[in-house]
């Protein structure tokens, strides 16, 4: 209250949330401090940075120990949690939710760095060119069984999932298709030391009729032909439109982004820059729309406790990357709001936030909101907080209630 | 088979602590006041959260024997190798199909004419223990995933129809809608076989997560915590749609927390490593009497593709442990005979080697059964020099009927929670 009107003070809380938002669903973010130290900047240019901003080169983890899985996860949740953790990071992890891969088939961390590189180089690029990689990638071909599968007995996994789940959607091509792309795509192997190559000796030497094409289909063929089919852009920029913005997604809507997908010749930038440009998006209904699943629940709590949440912690909640339970990736993304998960939460932020801060305040719940960037709390959610904090004496006592609090918060379980 | 991943990585003591949950859609839990079951029995009415205190304390003195039936599953994720559990014994077939592998007769503990349990289950041997010979379904899968997905949903022909888990739906039969929980999951990730549509159904990784929502008086941290917790979970915000679910979540997690801190008696050690953990806590839980009927339990390790003979004995033995320490528990408790034990895998083991010491992925398996049983063999052993085209044993026993079977046990009717209206095995259950 330092001598402001309440107009202005009203105005600037809606520009910081705002600018939060956009923190949340183009990054990783806001990180205690963020927020604040763009000074005046709003959300509409915030956006433009992000979109502008080069990707971080990638630092590769040092591998061949004992625990490469552990030191892949580890690397990765330090990264999300970095000041620069920006849209392709954002994007990449998004693409690992959708072409997605798992440590329980594929055994060496090496092939799963290689297709996280992948997807980490190709985030804003061509969806064809990302869907033709992947297809041959070494840990994709383990995963869905590509590096198995022969003309003479194809194994139909990759072929099924490509369509159903990666680029078209189900009810738009027949088991006929499964089976006959399945042969077309067979031939491929992965060897020992984690490379892809093609053996044409195990490919299907006949013609095949792949959704409505006859001929003797090679794999860049069977991927084009699901690339061109008329499901194939609605199918993707749902799923890109579901995880930055979270809000029910109009006919209408699709339809304009799938034509922009489409006319782009499937690049994704133009599709993330107009869904991100769109009012919508920094939209009221837009706003705590989407649920923060448990990896960036971790690495946001770990900032605002100002301590490191192990990542075993993300075992305990259900989400750990490079793990998906399956090739449909984790589960809707309202199983993270259920009561397991919810008490893991609680049980993770009472452990953590003792004695990791201790600063004075006027008023610790408004200090604890803030730093979680948090600017437009609910009044029921500042009364709980500050009713819990009112119970305890002293500034450490005090910070670590509203911290722990702070982090199981509608709007901070939410994003 | 996170939880395999855990054992690899060697993370189990530090995850096992905190372990894991998972869960389920909120359930509507105040849809109705009465429960839906067919069947009357006695669950108890928490009506009203403010009430659960007088409903424990009620409960707490009413006679063991007035107790409502639970089930307890234990899932030997991974796929058991049946051929292994349960063996052949002086069958030279057996032998000759798996020379790195097999089990001297003379080790085993034989059960029935032609049959041993594994020589690692000694004590379920002696104790009794209802085998049930070629469980399985008509047309198997390889895919630990899919497998797995039948069973949860209880789903034999792999068809996609049930909505929500088997277990769940034995839940909505029994369960009392207003109970905090009436399945829970220990150990490991909500499992989607409790998945429920009217009840409410959780996981919880180790129930010392619940000691978050024990009273502490003197402790006047916690306490400002529990209270803030339980102000957010009361805080609905009307202009976020998604808030109302968080709310309930919170709800949910700090009503079951509260009442299972309330249950009796101390965490015995009844060894056999996690599993035990778990169900020293299901023994608790069940002893408590607060509307939980079915306890799920995950053990993780059954993959056994390279040196099974080992670690199949290894698990057994386990298994061994930790089941008939519950048994001891549940028996001191007065639960003994209103608690029947089953359990549950994905697939069993090809019948043959695979060249490096360990068994691939096969199709028909055995199921075990504890507690109020009749000890022996069940079903049909598939025949070994008749196996399908896969090398695999035969299914003949549908994973319908033993699921009917469970269902019989909890007195719900098999045709209304299971397709292809199967019947339970005869014989089975004591009563």
């Amino acid at each position: 209250m330092n001598g402001m009107s309440g107009l202005q003070q009203v105005s600037d809380s809606q520009d910081k949330a705002a600018v939060a938002h956009v923190l949340r669903r183009m990054a990783f973010g806001p990180r205690p401090g963020q927020v604040d130290r763009r000074g005046g900047a709003g959300a509409v240019a915030l956006v433009e940075e992000l979109l502008a901003a080069p990707a971080v080169a990638l630092v590769e983890p040092q591998l061949g120990t004992d625990d490469d899985k552990a030191a892949m996860v580890k690397w990765w949740v330090k990264r999300m949690s970095a000041d620069d953790a920006g849209l392709v990071e954002r994007i990449t992890w998004f693409w690992h939710t959708h072409l997605t891969s798992s440590f329980e088939k594929v055994e060496q961390a090496r092939m799963m760095l290689g297709q996280h590189r992948l997807l980490y180089n190709n985030a804003l690029g061509n969806f064809r060119e990302l869907l033709q990689s992947i297809t041959i990638d070494p840990a994709m071909l383990l995963y869905l069984d590509g590096a198995w599968s022969e003309g003479g007995a194809p194994n139909e996994n990759y072929a099924r999932e490509a369509m159903e789940l990666f680029a078209l959607g189900r009810g738009v091509y027949t088991e006929a298709d499964v089976k006959a792309g399945a042969r077309a795509l067979a031939g491929w192997t992965v060897s020992d030391d984690g490379k892809a190559s093609f053996d044409s000796t195990r490919a299907y030497d006949k013609d095949v009729t792949f959704l409505g094409k006859t001929g003797r289909l090679d794999t860049r063929t069977v991927i084009d032909t699901i690339c061109d089919h008329p499901a194939c852009a609605p199918h993707v920029v749902s799923k890109l439109y579901a995880h930055l913005i979270g809000t029910e997604l109009t006919d209408a809507r699709r339809d304009e982004l799938a034509e922009i997908f489409r006319d782009s010749g499937l690049e994704i930038r133009p599709v993330v820059q107009n869904i991100v440009r769109h009012p919508e998006f920094l939209g009221t209904p837009a706003r705590y729309a989407r649920v923060r699943g448990p990896v960036e629940w971790r690495n946001a709590a770990s900032a605002v406790l100002g301590i490191n949440i192990d990542w075993n912690e993300l075992w305990s909640m259900g989400q750990v990357p490079f793990w998906p339970p399956n090739v449909a990736g984790w589960p809707d993304q309202r199983r993270w709001l259920n009561a397991g998960v919810a008490l893991q939460r609680a049980h993770i932020a009472h452990d953590s936030a003792w004695d990791s801060l201790a600063v004075d305040a006027d008023d610790h719940a408004a200090w604890a909101l803030e730093r979680a960037g948090i600017y437009d709390a609910s009044p029921a959610t500042i009364d709980a907080i500050t009713v819990a904090v009112a119970r305890v004496e002293g500034r450490r006592e005090k910070c670590t209630v509203a911290l722990s609090l702070v982090v199981n918060a509608t709007e901070f379980v939410l994003c | 088979m996170h939880r395999r991943e855990f054992l690899k990585l060697g993370l189990v003591g530090a995850a096992g602590a905190a372990a894991a949950t998972g869960i389920q859609a909120i359930p509507n839990r105040h849809r109705g006041s009465s429960s839906s079951s067919p069947t009357s029995d006695s669950s108890p009415d928490t009506s009203a959260d403010t009430q659960a205190d007088t409903t424990i304390k009620q409960l707490a003195v009413a006679p063991a024997k007035s107790r409502p039936r639970t089930l307890v599953v234990i899932e030997l994720d991974g796929g058991n190798d049946g051929l292994n559990t349960l063996v052949p014994m002086e069958s030279g077939v057996y032998r000759d199909l798996r020379p790195a592998t097999f089990l001297e007769s003379k080790d085993l503990h034989k059960i029935a004419d032609g049959f041993g349990l594994h020589p690692a289950l000694a004590r379920l041997a002696k104790r009794g223990t209802a085998a049930v010979a070629g469980v399985g379904v008509a047309k198997p899968d390889g895919s630990h995933f899919e497998m797995l997905h039948r069973w949860w949903m209880g789903d034999s022909g792999g068809d996609g129809g049930p909505q929500y888990g088997f277990l769940g739906r034995l839940a909505d039969r029994i369960g009392d809608p207003n109970a905090p929980a009436v399945g829970i999951g220990l150990g490991d990730n909500f499992n989607p076989a409790l998945s429920a549509a009217k009840v409410a159904t959780i996981g919880l990784g180790d129930l010392s997560v619940v000691d978050l929502f024990a009273p502490k008086s003197d402790d006047a941290m916690l306490t400002a915590f529990q209270k803030g917790i339980d102000g957010l979970s009361r805080s609905p915000l009307p202009s976020i749609p998604l808030a109302a679910p968080v709310a309930s979540g919170m709800r949910l997690a700090v009503e079951t927390a509260s009442l299972l801190n309330k249950q009796s008696g101390e965490q015995k050690d009844l060894g056999g490593g996690d599993l035990g953990k778990a169900l020293s806590q299901a023994a608790r839980l069940l002893s408590a009497d607060v509307g939980v009927r079915i306890i799920q339990v995950t053990m993780g390790g059954f993959d056994t593709h390279t040196g099974h003979r080992d670690q199949h004995a290894r698990l057994l033995g386990m298994l061994d442990e930790a089941v008939n320490g519950f048994l001891d528990e549940l028996d001191s408790r007065g639960l003994g005979a209103t608690t029947l034990v089953a359990t549950t895998s994905e697939f069993g083991r090809r019948t043959a080697d695979n060249g490096s010491n360990g068994l691939d992925h096969g199709a028909a398996s055995c199921a075990l059964l504890f507690g109020p049983v009749h000890a022996g063999v069940h079903g049909e052993q598939p025949p070994l020099d008749h196996l399908d085209d896969g090398g695999n044993l035969r299914t003949t026993v549908d994973l319908a009927s033993y699921y009917a079977t469970l269902a019989s046990w909890l007195g719900v009717d098999p045709t209304g929670v299971l397709a292809g209206s199967p019947r339970a095995l005869n014989g089975v259950l004591r009563t």
